[in-house]
């Protein structure tokens, strides 16, 4: 309302003004005498000028520009009482005047001064442009200024950059800042104005603005500027200064007492021996200094600076560890905060700020203050005493206080995003229009010399395009020349993009190889173990017969005990096959994101669909550690066991649940659920009849899926006492649904091994990372938030490396500034809110753990970095402005150009003529080339870019024509073709995978169901071999049930097994025989590498010639490696390989003349035995190649050879010719 | 009956001696002439005597079906003697239909009663097809589904309503004919149309509600031999 008044009397009083226009000279003078007076009391006695200006005022009524310098005194007496809202209106009055451009030079300066203050970035850059252009103008006026314009002048010159300054070094842009402060012309930093010359003194004591060799001498430094400051204050009452000066001191010998004793003796005395009054030798000099300040300040009418000193107090206060003094000091700078909003807002908005008020938590009064466009206030302010107030809160353990006000202080930071660009951004716009302005001006000339020149361009016209001409047919044209360079460089990368595939693709199929000879192994066991079924069923018969005959003949039992031996005998075998392979940690564990895999879960959703069964799969954040492929494979099991259970209309549901230890996956469905003996048979028992389980008739047969996965959980656990949290379970009631889940290991300190991890993205990895930094603080377990935070941190690192590294905390003051922000600055990319983020966190759990160095240094980090990447708020506004000014420019350069060219034609169609009519033809030829190179470029076809240009220059159509037939040859066809293939090799090498992973998790159930049966069988024979030898006549029962007991057991394991081994990996394919013998010698010569002198091989492949068999090549590598690490087990030997054709087989015949065997001992050779296990699993190759080759009768035979040794020989089927 | 002479093949000596035994005490009649443990012990036992019976293992040592290969052998150079195939392989069915082409009496299977007089005798007495109880059930069971098949194909076509007309469509979609191809068929007095119309028709029969969303040609191709209105083993074009 007050505003309003001014307003209305200001603009009759203008009116009079523009009444009269002439004044007497001598009322000038004492007008402008007032005026320089007022701006002498500004920092002495603010009354006074007030006093004063308001004299000057009432006799200017005929002197506008004595009028505004009045108003513009007052202007700052309102800005010290922070009525903001009324230095805008005298300000607007002011421009509504109509002054000299110095004194609207000073109404900026004014403007920017308060927008600095209530933190406007926007409005505070506009000021700050116009001031410049201000500035710009005014410094070629400078000889013809009165002694009183100089001094205004000297005065706006050093007070805009001193506020822009300040303005930086408050949004933390110490470059800026320092700049700023470096720009304020040298002659005016002596005295001609004490008050700015103490000002740009002081801007330079405390700020952390000035330079030096090591931290000591910068306080040093800075200790003189501020020293001087505060003396030239005293010597001119300078009150506001010499307050200032001695805060800023407060703050400096908080830390440096010691240093500025030694190094500054008599200042340091005198400044001492200055405050004997306030008790300097009791209470220490800061706090000495600061009731001083507070004093002056307090007598000076300044609430901003009496709320600063009263933090400043506090903060020595808090130093000093006298939290209960700090915090009433802070509640008094927060009072003064209110007592500004309730002077000049009271009537808008009658609540105040509190320290803490537990009632009034979720709201933030300050906040309301901010977004209220009718408030001003000093956001920075209220942040600065919030911050303070949070720490102190934190250090006497009031969390919730501690948290509400740092809250707060994160609340008012976010709300004073500042606008850099702002600044560039008027200076573009500058440019801009000077651009336009020279473009039209090079319009016009261009006009002009265009006559000039035509008739210079028709005379050398013939010549340049004879050479143009003779450069297109040459290939020496720029782009052709660059397309050329492209095109190699393409065609290089492509093909080292094949090669990478072909390396991929080798390595992927290693792995299949791998996984399928262990297979193959895996398969020989099943054999083995199926070898006992005979003599289970001997057994049986005999247990039968005895039962029939109703006696027990002694044969009959001498018969079971060996049949009971053999099978313990079998039995020893599987156990120490399975042995051999103990310690091999076959188990891929690795480190991954569990929603990768609920993500392909929830990709198979089809099959639930096809039965009207919902699937929902959770979104879930927690890596897991174990083998990935198996635990899909788990996933999947109990996946489709649900959708097998749930009728149409029921919901399946995958989810995951974070403990501190694990993560557990679970399947939930709303099936049919399972009765509690079910529940306990697929918990405990190791062995089960399946179709046992389960409720109605067709729901029966749950398969070996829930042992198996049982089976892989038990794995983890014996592999390592990392797993010793892995489990697997259910919980279920009939009618209502079941949840099957398992446990896994879930990462937390290990992330470090993620990097290892080449499949999932860094980033990935760094989410994932921050999460749990969040997630821990939330929490409240803040130590282990700043592991986390140790752990993010170095991934960053990793990610900008050759990059200065970030720390957790740098205590170096040489640093200005932190690692990220020079990364920021220097335009690395990279997540730089996330590192806000992080240093946010960083500082909370500082300041839960009352660290307060590193809680300082990561929260200035944090707002440092804030501000630098939110410099950008405007961008809207900007456009808008930007659009305008190119429109404008667009339509002056369009009339330009079309008048430019409109009068070029008329020169072109008289002087030229037809001649440009060829180059023309060049020139379309060029454009039509540069388009074939573009398309190619971008990976288009040409086939529909023809050069049509035929009644201009028909010479032009024949060298388009050669120009593409040209391209396709050498660029196009040849990177299409690379393309495909490389897009083949990545296909095959998913396939690959698919196949790799498919293997894996068959090798690992395979491995669980052959250590299962051999644990749950093993303790049978030796039960019945009791019960066989105790036994009397009309004992016969219990054998009998015990034979069919084990019987049942063992084919039910067999059956679990078989299921596994009933998928064929066989892949039939015609090898030729010639490769393998050839690898097979290799493979020889591996084997006995150490011990060449002994074992020689060589390879007879006379009989061979261009003979092909059908064979998986790489079982058939295989099964000729284990029967040569069988023949190469002696301990010499002789051996030859050779090959011949048998009837439709082809046989290939191993001859060891070294070394001859018995009979017995070659008929023996593939029958169980620990010895030749190798000959078990050549066997099982070729058994399976006799199965798949669709034609029985493949022979593995040993005997004796021809001219002594012995010899293995085996046949395959023959390929028929291709 | 009379004596007759056997030569037992069975490479693991242990189960050779349980088969020697079942002969000993229950087929009093039977003479083992001699025992082999692989093919060419079995050649060597021939050139001594010929048997009536050989009683075959079709796995010797490292080759897992030799004797598919030996019953051959024996069934031409000696078409007098009976072979009984006694194996372990209980899964392999495959390998049971080879051995009975090359010619075997009756199969065996090491499983349940194992060996019995009864079946010996019956192969002695010249009958062929000698099955014991498991290998029964399982060539019983296999007849059965081939039996239910069939049926299923006659009742599919009363049950879903097939006439000529839809079975003739189906089939020739079923070989990828497309509807105009099959509007120019002689034996369809339709346009294509009309086709469509007998398409819709079709999936509305063939599927139930709810599955009828998005069902193209191909699947209701596909549905009709699942239902066995088509029969795979006859699909033929019609003649032009």
């Amino acid at each position: 309302m007050r505003s309003r008044w001014y307003i209305a009397l200001a603009l009759i009083l203008s009116l009079f003004v523009a009444c009269d226009g002439q004044t007497t000279p001598g009322r000038r003078d004492e007008v402008d005498s007032l005026n320089a007076r007022a701006y002498s009391f500004r920092y002495v006695n603010i009354d006074s000028v007030s006093d004063l200006a308001h004299r000057a005022l009432s006799l200017s009524s005929d002197y506008n520009d004595g009028y505004c310098e009045a108003w513009l005194n007052l202007a700052f007496v309102e800005y010290q009482q922070m009525n903001f809202d009324r230095v805008d209106s005298i300000l607007l009055l002011v421009r509504s005047r109509h002054p000299n451009t110095l004194l609207r030079l000073c109404g900026n300066v004014m403007q920017m001064k308060t927008c600095q203050r209530t933190g406007e970035g926007e409005r505070f850059f506009q000021a700050k442009g116009r001031a410049e252009e201000r500035m710009a103008q005014l410094a070629s006026e400078e000889d013809e200024m009165s002694p009183h314009e100089v001094a205004l002048w000297v005065y706006a010159q050093t007070e805009f950059h001193i506020i822009a300054s300040t303005y930086y070094f408050y949004q933390e842009q110490d470059a800026q800042a320092r700049a700023e402060l470096d720009a304020v012309p040298p002659c005016l930093r002596f005295h001609v104005d004490t008050a700015q010359w103490v000002y740009y003194n002081y801007m330079l004591g405390p700020g952390g603005l000035v330079e030096g060799r090591d931290a000591q001498d910068i306080t040093l430094q800075e200790f003189d500027y501020l020293f001087r400051a505060y003396i030239s204050s005293r010597r001119d009452s300078l009150r506001y200064f010499e307050a200032n000066s001695l805060q800023a001191f407060s703050t400096m010998f908080l830390t440096n007492d010691s240093l500025l004793q030694s190094q500054r003796p008599d200042a340091y005395n005198l400044l001492r021996f200055q405050h004997t009054d306030w008790k300097a030798e009791e209470v220490g000099l800061p706090l000495a200094f600061a009731s001083h300040a507070l004093s002056l300040f307090k007598d000076h009418n300044d609430l901003f600076q009496t709320a600063c000193t009263y933090r400043t107090l506090g903060e020595i206060h808090f130093q000093q560890q006298h939290f209960d003094q700090a915090l009433s000091c802070y509640k008094q700078a927060l009072h003064c905060v209110n007592l500004h909003h309730l002077r000049y807002y009271g009537n808008i908005s009658p609540d105040t700020l509190t320290a803490f008020n537990p009632d009034d938590v979720g709201r933030s009064v300050e906040k309301e203050w901010i977004q209220d466009s009718r408030i001003s206030t000093v956001p920075e302010w209220i942040a600065g005493i919030r911050q303070q107030l949070s720490l102190v809160y934190s250090a006497m353990d009031m969390k919730q206080a501690s948290d509400y006000n740092r809250n707060s202080y994160l609340d008012l930071l976010l709300a004073s995003n500042q606008d850099l660009e702002l600044e560039n951004r008027t200076q573009e716009l500058e440019r801009q229009t000077k651009a336009l302005y020279l473009r039209i001006l090079l319009c016009l000339l261009a006009l002009l010399l265009v006559w000039l020149v035509a008739w210079l361009i028709s005379r050398s016209m013939k010549r340049r395009f004879a050479k143009a001409l003779n450069e297109l047919e040459t290939g020496q044209w720029q782009p052709a020349a660059e397309f050329r360079q492209w095109g190699t460089a393409q065609l290089a990368q492509l093909n080292d993009d094949r090669e990478e595939a072909e390396e991929k693709l080798e390595m992927a199929h290693r792995g299949v190889t791998d996984n399928k000879r262990k297979n193959a192994e895996n398969r020989a066991k099943v054999s083995l173990v199926h070898g006992i079924v005979p003599f289970l069923d001997r057994i049986g018969g005999e247990v039968l017969r005895m039962k029939r005959d109703g006696a027990i003949r002694p044969e009959r039992r001498e018969y079971i005990i060996e049949l009971v031996d053999e099978i313990e005998r079998y039995n020893a075998v599987l156990t120490e096959w399975i042995k051999m392979e103990h310690g091999q940690l076959s188990m891929r564990i690795t480190t991954f994101p569990l929603n990768k895999l609920f993500k392909i879960v929830a990709e198979g959703h089809y099959a639930f669909d096809q039965k009207q069964i919902q699937l929902q799969v959770e979104e879930a954040s927690a890596l897991v550690k174990a083998d990935e492929s198996l635990t899909l494979f788990m996933i999947n099991t109990l996946a489709d066991n649900a959708r097998k259970f749930t009728p149409a209309g029921g919901r399946v549901t995958i989810s995951a649940k974070e403990a501190d230890e694990y993560v557990e996956i679970q399947v939930s469905d709303t099936g049919c659920g399972l009765s509690p003996e079910d529940v306990e048979t697929i918990t405990n028992s190791k062995v089960y009849d399946a179709s046992e389980i389960g409720q109605s008739s067709e729901g029966k047969g749950f398969g070996f899926g829930l042992m198996n996965c049982r089976g892989i959980i038990e794995k983890y656990k014996k592999t390592s006492s990392f797993f010793s949290c892995c489990s697997f379970g259910v919980n279920s009631q009939l009618g209502h649904g079941s949840t099957f889940y398992f446990r896994l290991p879930r990462v937390l300190r290990l992330i470090l091994l993620l990097l290892s991890w080449p499949l999932f993205s860094q980033a990935d990895i760094v989410t994932a990372c921050y999460d749990s930094l969040y997630q821990a603080n939330l929490t409240g377990r803040y130590s282990d938030a700043l592991q986390y935070a140790g752990h993010l941190i170095e991934l960053l690192n990793q990610e900008h490396p050759g990059l200065p590294p970030m720390t957790l905390i740098d205590t170096d003051p040489s640093h200005h500034e932190s690692a990220e922000l020079m990364w920021a600055r220097d335009g690395a990319p990279g997540d730089y809110e996330l590192i806000v983020g992080l240093r946010n966190e960083v500082a909370l759990a500082a300041l839960s753990l009352h660290d307060f160095p590193l809680y300082h240094y990561n929260n200035r980090a944090c707002i440092r970095l804030h501000k630098f990447i939110h410099q950008d708020a405007t961008l809207p506004t900007y456009f808008h402005e930007m659009e305008r000014a190119h429109r404008r420019s667009n339509i002056l350069l369009t009339l330009s150009v079309l008048l430019t060219l409109a009068l070029s034609y008329f020169a072109y169609r008289s002087l030229i003529g037809k001649e440009i009519r060829r180059k023309r033809g060049i020139i379309a030829l060029k454009v039509y080339l540069s388009n074939l190179y573009l398309m190619v470029k971008r990976n288009l076809s040409i086939d529909g870019l023809r050069f049509s240009f035929p009644h201009r220059y028909p010479e032009a159509n024949r060298m388009s024509e050669e120009y593409r037939q040209h391209l396709l040859a050498n660029y196009i066809e040849p990177m299409h073709q690379l393309s495909d293939e490389i897009s083949q090799l990545n296909d095959e090498q998913a396939r690959l995978d698919f196949e790799q992973n498919r293997l894996h998790v068959q090798n690992q159930i395979l491995d669980n169901c052959l250590s299962t049966i051999k644990h749950e069988s093993m303790y049978y024979p030796s039960r019945i071999r009791l019960l066989a030898e105790s036994m009397q006549e009309q004992d016969v029962q219990p054998l009998s049930e015990l034979v069919q007991y084990y019987h049942h057991i063992y084919t039910l394991l067999c059956q679990q097994a078989d299921e596994q081994v009933s998928q064929p990996g066989y892949k039939r394919q015609s090898v030729a025989v010639q490769k393998v013998l050839s690898d097979s010698l290799v493979a020889a010569r591996r084997l006995t590498r150490r011990k060449a002198e002994t074992h020689e091989s060589v390879v007879d492949d006379s009989q061979v010639g261009g003979l092909c068999v059908l064979a998986d090549e790489i079982l058939l590598l295989q099964l000729m490696e284990s029967l040569l690490t069988e023949m190469m087990s002696h301990e010499k030997a002789n051996l030859t390989i050779t090959a011949c054709v048998d009837g439709d087989f082809v046989r290939f015949i191993l001859r060891d003349t070294a070394n001859s065997m018995s009979d017995e001992a070659l008929a023996n050779l593939f029958f169980p035995d620990v010895h030749h296990i190798p000959c078990l699993v050549a066997k099982q190759i070729l058994r399976e190649h006799d199965t798949y080759a669709n034609h029985p009768g493949c022979r593995l035979v040993a005997q004796q050879a021809e001219g002594g040794g012995y010899e293995i020989f085996f046949t395959l089927l023959k390929a028929s010719a291709q | 009956m009379e004596n007759f002479k056997v030569i037992i093949v069975e490479d693991v000596k242990l189960e050779l001696k349980g088969t020697e035994q079942i002969f000993r005490t229950e087929i009093p009649e039977a003479e083992v002439i001699g025992t082999a443990q692989n093919e060419s012990e079995v050649w060597k036992l021939f050139r001594v005597a010929e048997p009536d019976l050989l009683l075959l293992d079709l796995g010797l040592g490292g080759s897992t079906t030799i004797g598919v290969e030996i019953c051959r052998q024996v069934r031409t150079r000696y078409p007098q003697c009976h072979v009984l195939i006694f194996t372990g392989e209980i899964l392999n069915e495959r390998l049971w239909v080879e051995v009975l082409k090359a010619g075997a009496d009756g199969i065996i299977l090491k499983t349940g009663e194992l060996l019995t007089r009864d079946d010996v005798m019956l192969v002695m007495k010249g009958r062929q097809l000698v099955f014991n109880q498991p290998i029964l059930e399982k060539i019983v069971d296999r007849f059965k589904k081939s039996v239910m098949a069939e049926t299923m194909k006659c009742d599919a076509a009363i049950s879903y309503d097939i006439d000529e007309y839809d079975e003739r469509f189906l089939r020739h979609l079923a070989l990828g004919y497309t509807k105009e191809m099959i509007a120019q068929l002689r034996g369809m007095p339709f346009g294509t149309k009309s086709l469509e119309k007998r398409q819709a028709e079709l999936i509305n029969r063939l599927f139930p509600e709810g599955e009828r969303v998005g069902v193209n040609a191909t699947r209701l191709a596909v549905r009709a031999l699942q239902l066995h209105i088509l029969d795979l083993d006859n699909l033929e074009p019609d003649e032009e």
